[in-house]
Parts: C-alpha cells; structure tokens; sequence
C-alpha cells in the first residue's frame, strides 16, 4: 500500500473513532438511558428529563471532549512541526500556564463567583496576555529558541504567580477548588461554555491548518525553508496566535490537560511517513479521540467520585511516553 | 540581462564587516565557481544574496529588486542549497525531494503530473531515485548530500546557489554533480557554487571568483584566474599544476612559505 493510501485510511479509521466515541459519550452517564431514548431525547423539543440531560449536560460534554481533544492534538503536531523539537508541546508557550494563572486569579477573587463565565473570560484574557509577552519578547527576527525560552519564562512566571494565590488563598476551600481546577474536568460544563470557546478553537484551528505546507518545508530547516518560498514572519504569527486562540480557549473551559498535545502527535508520527502536514489532520483527530475516550473512561471507573480527566491523561501518557523513549531508545543502538 | 547583479554589497555581521563593497553579476549559462579560504565570505555572501542576511547595496535578481521581492517570488528565479544538511523529520527520500515543489502542491494531495516529473528528473540527475522509499535520516552522509541537492534541482529555478554541494561526497558523485552543474548552465541556467576542491572548480566551472577576507580579488576563468601566486596570496599553498586533454588540472601538494596562519585576517 502507497504512503497516500495508508494516510487515507488512518483519517478514515480515526474519523470513524471519534463518531463512535462521540456516540459512547453521549450514551455514557449516571441516567442509564436505552440508545433509541438517548437519541430522540437529543432531538426533542420537549423540556423532559431526558432532554435536558442529553441537550445539556452529555452533549456539551461531548462537544467539548471532541474539540479540545483536537485542539491539542493540532497544536501539539503544529509546535512540533514549527520548533522542529518532537519534545514541544501545547503548554510549551506558556499559553496553558497564563490561561491557569487567569482562571485561578478568577477564583481567589471572588471574580469566578460573580457571574458563570468569569472563570473561562479570565483564563481566557491570561492566554491572550502570555501570548503578547510572548512574541514581545521573542521579538520581530524572533528564532525558534528565543520563542521556546520566551514560552518557558512565562510558563514558569505564571507558575510562581498561581502558587502565590494558593499559598495566600482566604480559605481552604478556595485553595480546594484552585486545585480541582487545575487537574482538568469537562464535568458540568453547558452549551454556554461551548459557545464561548467554540469560536476562539475554530480560529486558532484554521490559523493551525494553514501552516501545513510550511511545516513541511521547515523539515528542510529555516533557511532551506525560507528560500523555497516560506515566510518565517507570517509562520510564526500563526503558530503563536493558532496555539493561543484554540489551546487559551480549551484551558479556559477546562482546565490543564496535559500530555495528549505531546504524546498523539508522536504516536501517529510513523503513520503518517512522518510529514508534519499529514500529521495535523491525524493528529487532531487522534487527540479528539484520545479525550473523548478518557472522559468516558473517568465516568466508567469511578463514578460518582469526580475522578478528573486531566488526570487520567497523565496517568496514562507518561507510561506510555516512557515506553516511548524507551523503543526510541533501542532504535538508536 | 543578468540572472544575478549585485553592486556595493556589503555585510556587517555584529561588529565585524565579513563582505566590502561586492560587485558581482553572473549571467545566463555561467557555471560559476565560489572559491576562497575559510572565512572569506563565501557563505555569507549566498545568504545575503538571498536576502537572509541584513546587507548594504543593490541585489537585482533577473528583472526584479531582490530586496522588495516575496519570499515566493524570490523561490521561483533562486534555489539554495544551505552548507547545513538539515532534515528534521525521517520523511521518505522522494517526499523530501518534492519539498522543492511544495509551493506548487496542494498540501497533503499528490504531486501534479509535472511536478512529480521534475521530481523524478531531479532524483535521476543525483541517483537517488533507488532511495525513494528510504527514510531520509536513515542515509548515510554523502547520500543525504546527494537527496538535498535533488531537492533544490526540484525547484527548477534558472539559479541555482549551492553552498560546499560536494562536500563529503565520493569522487565519483562529485565528478557527476559537477557535470550536471555543467550541463544545467549549457541548457542556459545559472549555478553558482561554493567550492573548496580546487581542482574540481579548475576542471568544471567557466569562471572562477575568489573571494578573499570579504573582498574579490580576482574574477574570470579558471586558467587565467587560478595562478601559483594567487593560491599562494590566498591560500597560502603551493600547486602542481597540468594542462591534459581533460583540461586544467590543479592539485594543492605543500604549504607556502607564508602559511596559511600568516595570511592576513580573513576570518
């Protein structure tokens, strides 16, 4: 089977994977429900039990699990592409550590309390705020290692400044619910957060997309890249803005999810011949997949105890990534 | 009309001037030798051609003014072949090879007829195309260099600018590169390569220009240019030289009596 082939049918098996977990998702509750029931509940006007249960609270869920599964596949595969670094990840801009600093700063003050979507608007301008310090400090000739030490000091500032909040938070229960936030759930989220980061996903997805053919080229390195036609400028602008609108967006409704950008991207890389424009579709898909598998999976295991996605995600990629490295590793002897 | 017209280029890297007041102009069917000592500009001078460098002067490129052109419009009249032979991602050989017409492809989708027959052209020309389905950073060194020059042949641009393309390749691809950079000017392109082999620049490039501490200090074909006391200015060597049926040979057999470390600063 050609190269383009075996491309086609992993996009094939993977769409085919998400439509089935989305469906498993929207099945999967404490409100044990028969598939037939599910769907006209789905459908109906009614305002019934079912209804709501379906139109608000599974289906947003499954909206969610689907679209920042696949904001941080494309984003990991993107940064991976652009910083030529199989190491880089969605959080590596300090997009997903300001977006926490902002949703945290919400909570400690009181700000999250005071009407439903301060918690994502204030995660939401921290990711817009890192972004900017970002390419500020990466400047106008900005090169990849600028950007990534850029990302990194904002990371870590942001990471000092949500410690603080902990350390001074007014009660324990603010300190509790600073810490659940940040472990990353799609529980309880409705269609108003799905209208809120929807949006900023789907702009920061066609900004992703749009590089496909520069990553590619950048296998070459920049100045090879540069005189077959790329420009870095525009490149790099689409990189960092991309990442930030979809992945400030994803954080903002739910949390820290870690390693899914990190570990789909190099899952799928052999796949896919390794052509980084053919890995941000698999990838993208693949990482919808992983998380609307993990969030069914936190509902199965343990329900009723709240067990969060973002950790779940952790628990089963780092192993995963250790046995990673490890197969790396021997392919190197 | 000139492929390449370079006046008064200059190049200030940090503090230190690496090019001074370059007037260079190559025309079509020029195979054009790059030739000088470790530091001499060479490099640089590629690079600020090709805009990658901040740089002082006039850069025309065909009919156009280097300096106000798109990146794209650039890669459609220069192709480049960096001194660095990157590939980040094991991305198979012909797949690296299109990436020379990657601005021609829709992503993702297959190369169109004519691309795909440039691509093939370009892997025969370097005799990789038994390579196609190897992954690119499983080759080793020369077969690389050789799968990197196909790429930028991929590109089909009228000039081709090659920095070191023969470095760590065996005498036999370096003779067959050599000849194809040959046979590109006869079919009226234009190549301008940096060389170390002298004797390769002596054999098969029209023209050969020294460069020397960021200056030309010579600039016409090999016989006339390629004098004992010019490898010994610039070089600071000594050279056997011959006139056989197969042209100019040179061969570089001892230090001078300044060497190299007495040459005025060039690096």
């Amino acid at each position: 089977m050609s190269e383009r082939a075996r491309f086609h049918l992993l996009i094939g098996v993977l769409t085919l994977a998400v439509l089935v977990l989305f469906g498993i998702s929207l099945m999967t509750g404490p409100a044990a429900t028969g598939f037939a029931d599910a769907l006209a509940g789905l459908f109906s006007d009614d305002r019934g039990p079912l209804a709501l249960i379906m139109q608000e609270i599974r289906l947003p869920r499954a909206i969610l699990a689907l679209a920042i599964g696949g904001t941080l596949g494309l984003s990991g595969a993107a940064l991976q592409g652009y910083l030529r670094n199989p190491l880089a990840e969605p959080g590596l801009l300090g997009i997903s550590a300001s977006a926490s600093l902002g949703a945290v700063l919400a909570i400690y003050t009181g700000f999250a309390a005071m009407f439903p979507l301060g918690l994502p608007l204030a995660a939401l301008s921290g990711a817009i705020v890192a972004v900017f310090i970002v390419q500020a400090l990466a400047g106008l000739s900005g090169n990849v290692l600028t950007i990534i030490l850029a990302g990194v000091a904002v990371s870590s500032f942001a990471g000092a400044m949500t410690s603080l909040a902990l350390n001074l938070s007014p009660n324990p229960f603010a300190a509790l619910e600073i810490v659940f936030w940040m472990l990353g759930s799609l529980n309880d989220r409705s269609m108003t957060h799905v209208w809120l980061s929807l949006p900023f996903m789907v702009i920061g997805w066609a900004m992703l997309a749009a590089l496909a053919r520069p990553l590619d080229v950048l296998t070459l390195g920049e100045q090879a890249a540069r005189s077959i036609g790329v420009d870095m400028g525009r490149v790099r602008f689409l990189a960092v803005f991309g990442t930030a609108a979809s992945v400030g967006a994803a954080t903002a409704v739910a949390g820290a999810i870690g390693f899914v950008g990190l570990v789909v991207p190099h899952v799928l890389r052999p796949l896919v011949g390794a052509r980084p424009s053919r890995l941000l579709p698999a990838s993208a898909l693949g990482g919808a997949a992983l998380l609307l598998a993990a969030d069914i999976a936190v509902r199965i295991v343990a329900p009723g105890r709240d067990l969060k996605i973002g950790v779940l995600t952790a628990l089963i990629g780092a192993p995963f990534f250790l046995w990673l490295v490890f197969r790396y590793r021997r392919t190197l002897m | 009309m000139s492929l390449l017209a370079v006046r008064n280029l200059s190049v200030t890297l940090g503090k230190r001037a690496v090019l001074h007041d370059i007037d260079l102009s190559v025309e079509p069917g020029e195979c054009v030798g790059l030739i000088g000592p470790n530091g001499a500009g060479k490099s640089t001078l590629l690079k600020a051609v090709l805009d990658q460098v901040p740089s002082g002067g006039d850069i025309r490129l065909g009919d156009a003014d280097g300096r106000t052109m798109t990146v794209r419009q650039r890669a459609r009249i220069v192709s480049y072949l960096p001194q660095e032979r990157e590939v980040h991602w094991p991305v198979s050989v012909e797949a690296l090879v299109g990436l020379g017409r990657a601005f021609t492809q829709v992503p993702v989708a297959a190369p169109a007829a004519a691309d795909q027959a440039l691509i093939e052209a370009a892997m025969a020309r370097m005799d990789v195309t038994g390579l196609r389905h190897r992954r690119a950073t499983e080759l080793s060194g020369g077969e690389r260099a050789r799968v990197l020059i196909a790429r930028a042949l991929a590109q089909d641009t009228p000039l081709l600018l090659a920095d070191e393309p023969t470095a760590g390749l065996d005498p036999a691809h370096q003779i067959a590169l050599m000849a194809t950079f040959s046979d590109l000017a006869r079919e009226g392109r234009s190549v301008v390569a940096c060389l170390h082999e002298i004797s390769l620049a002596a054999r098969w490039c029209d023209r050969i220009v020294v460069l020397d501490a960021g200056r030309i200090v010579a600039d016409g074909p090999p016989a006339s240019v390629l004098t004992d006391e010019l490898m010994r200015t610039v070089y600071g060597v000594e050279i056997h030289r011959a006139d056989g049926a197969e042209g100019l040979v040179l061969l570089p057999t001892a230090l001078s009596e300044t060497g190299p470390s007495d040459r005025k600063d060039g690096s």
